[in-house]
């Protein structure tokens, strides 16, 4: 499944391995402040009490989609392990369709504790991020790889 | 991809800048945030239409 040249490491791989790795280090750190939500109890998740697990689920599977979503853009790999770049972005699309379900749950719910524009701000950005990358997929299958990078 | 990846890092991009002291100063979170999550997708894809514009200018000149 992989290209006929042997996979090595070059210099031009450094930029990528970078971005990612900053972009592993930022949802790290994001995740890591809301540690506090796993007391599980009503002090530590106030308004999201009632749906924890959505909210626990949304943050989890979006850190999985930051990380393995910068993945995808690494040219390399993407040539030379076509196989693994398709379970890849299964795993990335899962890990959507996870985050952004429990999103929208909570973008229709305890978003209105805050006020109604940041509700509709939420509501706006999943329907963007479930469309997007539905679209995304879709190409992929069509095998309209222009569209699918895209 | 790119769109859907851009839009997945929004998250990162609204959260850095929200926690900028000088952008705090300009409000509360519930001012100021429903703003900014737009600045952080919205802008974002923006840019990378023109980028992408640009590109496919550049090929058919």
């Amino acid at each position: 499944m992989h290209s006929s040249k042997p996979f090595k490491l070059t210099t031009t791989d450094i930029t990528p391995l970078l971005i990612w790795l900053a972009i592993a280090f930022i949802t790290w750190t994001f995740m890591h402040s809301a540690d506090h939500f796993l007391a599980l109890t009503p002090e530590a998740l106030g308004k999201y009490y009632n749906l924890r697990w959505i909210l626990i689920a949304h943050i989890t599977a979006g850190g999985g989609s930051l990380i393995l979503g910068a993945i995808q853009f690494w040219p390399k790999l993407r040539n030379y392990y076509k196989k693994l770049h398709r379970v890849i972005g299964l795993f990335y699309l899962l890990a959507v369709i996870v985050s952004s379900s429990c999103a929208v749950v909570l973008a229709f719910t305890t978003a209105y504790h805050v006020n109604l524009p940041y509700a509709f701000s939420l509501q706006v950005w999943v329907s963007v991020w479930i469309s997007s990358t539905l679209i995304a997929y879709y190409s992929a299958l069509k095998r309209k790889f222009e569209l699918h990078r895209q | 991809m790119t769109r859907s990846y851009l839009v997945t890092l929004a998250f990162v991009v609204s959260g850095l800048i929200l926690k900028m002291p000088f952008v705090q100063k300009l409000g509360s979170f519930e001012e100021i945030s429903p703003s900014l999550f737009w600045l952080g997708w919205a802008v974002p894809l923006y840019v990378y239409e023109i980028i992408r514009g640009q590109r496919e200018l550049r090929l058919k000149t």
